[in-house]
């Protein structure tokens, strides 16, 4: 296939039937669209330490009942996953993902020797890497250093927020670009038509000679520019009956969506969503935090499938740790070690995966992980992405079993 | 130019309107022509004497007389419009403002007619010579102009002219200017009829009666708004909310929601006078308009009010409130919605965390009496080591316990876990840690505590803006007092209290010591201002100093709520100084000329 | 010059010793607005018209030498040091990153600062793990100070620096276990480049500066934790403390090559050719022979046949602190440094906030989809922000008051100022079009609009 990309270079530069002064017969904005197929993962990252237990909950245990005697979620409040796990009640958007089939639930996730300090747990997830090692990139960012066999100028993986980069999509040869709104990947005074058609007739117009610098640079800028056009044009991006939470997260998402539905060539996407660190007033803080999760990536992966673009995303939802089983006197929980990864979107095994840990056999009052959170990297770069995991991950990890079909892209 | 010029023109001529010799005996009132149905209505009734408040004002004058006040005035625009007051000085033929005062001494007035949505400006001149002279000048501006003003009409024998979107007339000594032909019709028709007061008007409305009652004598500008009427027509529906849905909103204007739903009227009154700017809000009021799930607002029968203020040096803003945070916390169910509920308890979780685990709405909040104060003071650097390089004022929050026996220990618990938990915090950031010591005496305990000086601050001089505290709270009696320095709740549990003020909510800023701390952060404010505005050092100070000379003028600003019994005022107040002598002031100004 | 610049792809070699001669002005390269626009370009950020007048009556060494002298007036230093304890008051590293942009628009000793910058990309080191940024300060002081100087001694005193070892996770550095960190770095980033040691080199030189420490924000050595035994590495043996393992790293034949090959990557061109060693050589031999002093090998650049070449012309892509301040300084330009620096940041080039311990890469790994709009946006909030004054006025008045009315003649200003390559004449024509003389709004559209293009991107 000739991609859109592609032609766009060719015509722009060597063409001679394209001079300044005259119209451009290379189009910008939403006629230009063509459907991408490139794999994207929306990663979600939960700050704080996130209460496995309570996320996806054993209702029916009761060690968990007898631990948590005030901070345990009800039977009745549970919406049931299978083997006597189920969803916290806020995570309806979650359980209607899991009744469509679009979403997996494994249990258990962690690694050994397990750290609890915030900081240094999440650094481990991010990098693969314990602290007595050089930590200079991040799983992520070693992803983005394979080649990535498309002559794509737009970013490959985007961080959204304006906290510093996350370690995990640090590398040392590509620099992932922080969004803080959509406001960056517009053309600021295209509302005026006249500039606009300057700008885009004048970078896209064929230059003398064969400079490859400038060639670079201008292909470079025609990608811009139009990809800027698509934001606003893209059919896609136009109509959506999706009505979105008005959180902080669901805002992110938001942008997301908008990014995927114009075209933009990004393959991962990152954000983070904060306040899992409940060690106090839990249930009420865990709720809203959850509801939040859940609405939001429904709303997503909803908006996505309405516009066609659903089969090529997964989300993966993932905290630095869980919490201990056992709350505290405060009606909340200290920070602990397994936890559920969620994984939503395309291609997966629906419901559980892995082994649950446990809750009668603990190691110093916390789970014992069943499953080393590079097996879920594992499964996202070799099933998912379709490329070899072993430099990325630092080590040979099996796949989780929780994509379909262990395709090739 | 000529073009703005004439526009500048028009403009002025259109607000200061013209008049013939009155015909009749009869006087009408301006309030006997607007319509009953007006929902806002303005009034200037004595302009000349307004004008003369601000213009004449001792400290206007000053200011206007200061060097960097005529340096900052010296701008394109500024002299664009003074080429438009010369122009129309000599349009008029006399000093622009005896022609302003000439043109409205008889008043302005503005009304808002919620029947017509119309808005109309009445203006009436000192006699018919200098009116007919304006209507004159009028007309040659829309010669000059060509098709800009154009005669609409003739109503009743009266030239009606339009311009945009808005047409104008004179009758007799009344120029009337309205958006709205029906509107202006009206009106058009009173004053030649010389119909006063039949029902219809202004006058003749019961709330208006209230309203203007309660006026004082002294010249301003006054204003009432009807809101019944607004709400009957559907007009301005934010106002009248039942929820905020923000909870520092709700915080500061709440129980204010709640009353605007049921008062009739609201009137403000804005003056000028030698001491500076006073301006009163008032409405009707009445203590059970107040929901249930208000009743923290204003407290039982509203009879909240504010606490004792402590004499302290060099206060520059204190903050008096009667608020029962506490019930609000726990009440926050019946005035939020659901995304603010959450919010909340994703606040209630962390601050848990921070209080050892106790529950912040009640454990916390729960445990002291609604009546509350903020106090902002200067600091005296003289005594902190290191000492930080920006100089913020101490704070403290001083709260009344509702059972001192039995809160003080748990206070006292609670502060040292959020001091252990800072330090936790601090020391996972590199921070210096807080060191705590604690006093008991037969009047008061005090626990204080002490950033511990790192190496490399101890001898530095401009160190980090954390050596601005010590955290300390101090209990005495049923009080207990927050303060982010040690040397301010000493100070506070040691000071003689100012008399009870009757205001439910007060506010009061000082200009000295607010100008001293200015002072204090100097270099570090106009290095903010280097940054921020890519100026030279020279160019920052000379702004830096325009500023702190304007500040001399402010002695003080107040502002109070007080709730009576049929009443709820808020009274806000600007006293100006006419000295620029004060010890500060004269400090600051020789920096400047030593440089 | 122009119509061979049509064909020039980059050769697979360029002639040493035609590359390292002194440059005379002749009638293919004169010494002209155009080189001198591309002289401050590249040894600085850019120069006002005034400027350029100025340096093109005199010669290019007269020039070159001024550039390369970093006089700063006492009095410039002493201010900028209490603008820099005024942002590190705030004891966030944002504000001395506005405190840096504030300096790079402000010095008058341009070569200096830009080249600070490059030791900076060299030396990275970043704000955002240092967390205090005190030790940034002391750091860039440093840089700003050896700017000039002598390799071996600045690399002497980044192994000493404080932020650096921080930055590098080694404030403690033990005997039984050596941080390896540190002097991989050395060997891979600092001095000799990938490939030029083995892995048993790192471990063995990483004994030596066992017992570096950083302790409350200050250097020690700590003798308890250094490893006094014998070590063995780049073909030398002994009792090596981390002194002489800077030294040794530094006589290694690749070090002046290393150094020098970045160098030209920064000054002189994005893409050396295929086969470059015959250009490096005699440099570096220089390079070396001068005991690795850094003012004569700039020298040489500034001065070369090379620099003014075709070679050299528009084959750099503007580092977005290239763009901002080049933009800025050309036109005298000042503004709200502190949203400045936060948009170099967002454009991946924030100063004291560099990606990794590699520094930026430059060239074409500035360019995406995302930081091209970024870039055009960036122009255009410079231009229009309220607090940006074009010699304390707006662009229009300020190009006014230099006789430039009419749109086409500030476009020519532009071009000679901004552009290291000729616009096409049919884009002058369109964006003049966009320009209705007289208004503050259609020259700063003008301007934005000729910064979209992508001549506008080149060095």
């Amino acid at each position: 296939m000739l991609s859109r990309r592609r032609f766009l270079g060719t015509s722009a530069l060597g063409s001679a039937v394209l001079t300044f002064g005259g119209q451009v017969p290379f189009a910008f904005g939403a006629s230009a669209v063509c459907t991408r197929s490139e794999r994207i993962l929306v990663v979600v990252e939960l700050q704080g330490g996130n209460d496995g237990l309570n996320t996806v909950v054993p209702a029916d245990d009761p060690v968990y009942r007898r631990l948590r005697p005030t901070v345990a979620i009800r039977k009745e409040d549970v919406l049931p996953i299978d083997q006597g796990l189920g969803f916290h009640g806020a995570l309806r958007g979650f359980a209607d993902l899991l009744e469509a089939g679009r979403l997996a639930v494994i249990s258990g996730v962690g690694y050994p020797d397990p750290n609890r300090s915030h900081f240094e747990s999440m650094d481990i997830w991010h990098t693969c890497q314990r602290k007595e090692e050089v930590r200079t990139d991040g799983w992520l960012g070693r992803w983005l250093e394979e080649p990535s066999g498309s002559s794509d100028r737009d970013p490959r993986a985007l961080h959204l927020g304006a906290e510093k980069l996350p370690l995990a999509l640090m590398s040392r040869t590509v620099r992932v670009p922080s969004v803080r709104s959509l406001e960056q990947f517009r053309l600021q005074g295209a509302e005026d038509p006249k500039f606009l058609d300057a700008v885009q007739a004048l970078s896209a117009a064929g230059r003398d000679g064969q400079d490859d610098l400038l060639s670079f640079v201008q292909s470079s800028t025609n990608s811009a520019l139009a990809a800027s056009e698509r934001l606003v044009t893209a059919s896609n991006v136009k109509t959506s009956s999706i009505v979105w939470p008005t959180t902080q997260l669901a805002k992110q998402l938001q942008t997301v969506s908008h990014l995927i539905r114009s075209d933009m060539g990004t393959s991962v996407y990152y954000v983070s969503h904060g306040g899992f660190d409940t060690h106090a007033q839990q249930p009420d803080a865990h709720r809203s935090l959850l509801r939040q999760l859940g609405d939001s990536v429904k709303a997503l992966l909803d908006e996505l499938q309405e516009s066609g673009q659903a089969d090529r995303v997964v989300v993966m939802c993932f905290s630095e740790f869980g919490r201990r089983v056992e709350q505290n006197a405060s009606d909340g929980t200290d920070h602990g070690t397994a936890g559920p990864v969620i994984l939503a979107g395309a291609g997966l095994h629906q419901g559980l995966v892995g082994v649950m840990p446990r809750l009668d056999d603990l190691q110093d009052g916390d789970l014992k992980h069943t499953v080393d959170f590079r097996e879920v990297y594992s499964a996202v770069i070799n099933n998912w992405f379709g490329v070899p995991s072993e430099r990325i991950l630092k080590g040979q990890w099996m796949p989780v079993n929780v994509f379909q079909t262990q395709v090739k892209k | 130019m000529l073009r703005s010029l004439r526009n500048v023109c028009v403009m002025l001529v259109m607000v200061y309107g013209l008049t013939v010799m009155p015909l009749a005996a009869q006087d009408l009132r301006p309030i006997d022509v607007v319509p009953a149905t007006a929902v806002l209505y303005l009034e200037i009734s004595d302009p000349v004497a307004v004008m003369a408040s601000v213009i004449d004002h001792a400290v206007m004058k000053q200011i206007t007389g200061l060097d960097v006040f005529r340096r900052a005035t010296e701008t394109p625009e500024f002299y664009r419009a003074i080429a438009a007051r010369k122009f129309f000085e000599l349009q008029m033929g006399m000093e622009w403002r005896a022609a302003v005062e000439a043109i409205g001494q008889k008043g302005v007035y503005f009304a808002v007619d919620g029947k017509t949505r119309g808005n109309i400006l009445l203006v009436r001149g000192r006699d018919e010579q200098i009116m007919q002279d304006v209507r004159l000048k009028l007309l040659e501006l829309t010669r000059l102009g060509g098709d800009q003003i154009r005669k609409l009409e003739t109503y009743r024998d009266i030239p009606v002219y339009r311009l945009e979107k808005f047409g104008f007339a004179v009758v007799r000594d009344w120029l009337v200017v309205s958006n709205n032909s029906e509107a202006g019709k009206l009106l058009l028709d009173r004053l030649l009829d010389l119909s006063a007061a039949d029902g219809e008007s202004l006058s003749g409305v019961k709330s208006f009666g209230e309203a203007s009652a309660a006026r004082s004598a002294e010249p301003g500008v006054w204003s009432w708004v009807h809101l019944e009427n607004l709400r009957a027509l559907g007009l301005a529906e934010g106002l009248f909310a039942e929820r905020t849905e923000n909870p520092l909103a709700e915080l500061l204007f709440g129980g204010i929601q709640s009353v605007l739903r049921k008062a009739q009227w609201v009137s403000t009154e804005l003056q000028m006078t030698a001491q500076g700017l006073n301006l009163k809000t008032s409405m009707p009021f009445a203590a059970d308009w107040i929901p249930e799930s208000r009743q923290w607002y204003f407290g039982q029968d509203a009879q909240g009010r504010v606490p004792a203020v402590p004499e302290v040096p060099e206060t520059l803003m204190t903050l008096q409130a009667y608020r029962g945070v506490s019930e609000m916390w726990l009440r926050a169910g019946d005035l939020f919605d659901e995304q603010t509920n959450d919010r909340m308890a994703e606040a209630e979780s962390n601050l848990g965390t921070i209080f050892g685990g106790r529950d912040f709405g009640e454990e916390v909040l729960g445990a002291f009496s609604p009546a509350m104060q903020l106090l902002v003071a200067r600091q005296d650097f003289s005594e902190v080591r290191p000492a930080p390089a920006i100089r913020l004022p101490a704070f403290a929050l001083i709260l009344t316990m509702d059972d001192p026996e039995t809160m003080r220990p748990e206070l006292r618990r609670t502060f040292q876990s959020a001091i252990g938990f800072f330090n936790i915090v601090g020391a996972q950031q590199g921070q210096p840690q807080l060191e705590m010591d604690i006093q008991k005496s037969d009047v008061m305990d005090v626990i204080t505590s002490h950033y511990v000086a790192q190496k490399k601050d101890q001898a530095n001089p401009a160190a980090p803006v954390i050596y601005n505290f010590s955290p300390t709270a101090v209990f005495f009696g049923d009080q207990f007092v927050l303060s982010s320095s040690e040397s301010l709740a000493r100070t506070i549990a040691e000071a003689r209290r100012l008399p009870l003020e009757d205001a439910h909510t007060a506010v009061a800023v000082e200009g000295t010591p607010l100008r001293a701390v200015l002072n204090d952060n100097r270099e570090q404010l106009i290095s903010q201002n280097m940054l921020q505005k890519g100026q030279t050092h020279d160019e920052a100070e000379a702004e830096f100093q325009v500023i702190l000379q304007l500040m001399e003028y402010l002695q003080n600003a107040k502002l109070r709520l007080v709730p009576s019994e049929s009443q709820l005022t808020l009274e806000a107040a600007v006293q100006l100084q006419a000295t620029g002598s004060t010890e500060d002031g004269s400090a600051a100004r020789g920096n400047s000329d030593g440089k | 010059m122009d119509q061979q610049r049509g064909v020039i792809l980059m050769e697979n070699e360029i002639d040493g010793n035609w590359a390292w001669s002194s440059f005379v002005p002749g009638a293919e390269v004169p010494w002209d607005l155009k080189a001198a626009a591309h002289l401050y370009r590249r040894a600085g950020f850019g120069a006002t018209r005034e400027m350029l007048e100025n340096a093109v009556s005199r010669d290019v060494c007269d020039v070159v030498d001024e550039l390369l002298s970093g006089d700063e007036p006492e009095s410039f230093r002493l201010q900028m040091s209490r603008l820099a304890a005024a942002a590190l008051a705030s004891g966030k590293a944002e504000q001395l990153s506005a405190w840096w942009g504030y300096r790079l628009l402000s010095t008058p000793a341009q070569c200096l600062e830009k080249t600070t910058v490059f030791w900076h990309g060299h030396f990275a080191t970043g704000a955002d793990k240092v967390t205090d940024p005190g030790l940034m300060l002391t750091q860039n002081e440093l840089l700003r100070l050896s700017a000039f100087g002598d390799f071996g001694e600045l690399v002497g005193k980044i192994s000493r620096d404080p932020a650096m070892l921080v930055y590098l996770d080694s404030a403690t550095n033990r005997k039984a276990h050596p941080n390896e960190n540190f002097s991989r770095e050395l060997m891979e980033l600092f001095c000799l480049g990938e490939g030029r040691y083995s892995e048993v080199d790192i471990r063995e030189m990483a004994r030596c500066f066992t017992g570096w420490e950083v302790r409350r924000g200050e250097f020690r050595f700590n003798r308890y934790q250094h490893d006094t035994g014998v070590k063995t590495f780049l073909g030398e043996t002994g009792e090596f403390g981390g002194e002489e393992a800077v030294r040794i790293v530094l006589k290694q034949q690749s070090a002046p090559e290393f150094v020098v090959s970045k160098l030209l990557r920064f000054f002189v061109m994005d893409e050396l050719p295929q086969r470059h060693s015959d250009l490096i050589e005699p440099l570096a031999r220089e390079f070396r022979e001068t005991g690795l002093q850094i003012r004569p090998v700039l020298r040489r650049i500034l001065t070369s046949r090379l620099f003014y070449s075709r070679y050299s012309t528009g084959r750099r892509i503007k580092s977005p602190v290239e763009l901002a301040i080049g933009l800025l300084r050309c036109l005298e330009g000042t503004t709200n440094t502190q949203e400045l620096s936060e948009s170099l940041r967002q454009l991946g080039q924030g100063l004291l906030y560099p990606p990794s311990v590699k520094g930026w890469d430059g060239g074409r790994t500035w360019i995406n989809s995302s930081t091209l709009l970024g870039r055009s946006n960036l122009v255009r909030r410079l231009i229009t922000n309220q607090n940006t004054r074009f010699g304390k006025k707006s662009l229009r008045e300020y190009l006014s008051d230099q006789g430039l009315k009419r749109p086409f003649e500030m476009i020519e200003a532009f071009e000679k100022m901004l552009f290291a390559v000729p616009i096409p004449v049919a884009a002058k024509e369109r964006i003049e079009s966009l320009m209705r003389p007289g208004t503050d709004v259609s020259t700063n559209e003008g301007l934005h609009a000729l910064c979209t293009l992508p001549e506008f991107h080149l060095c």
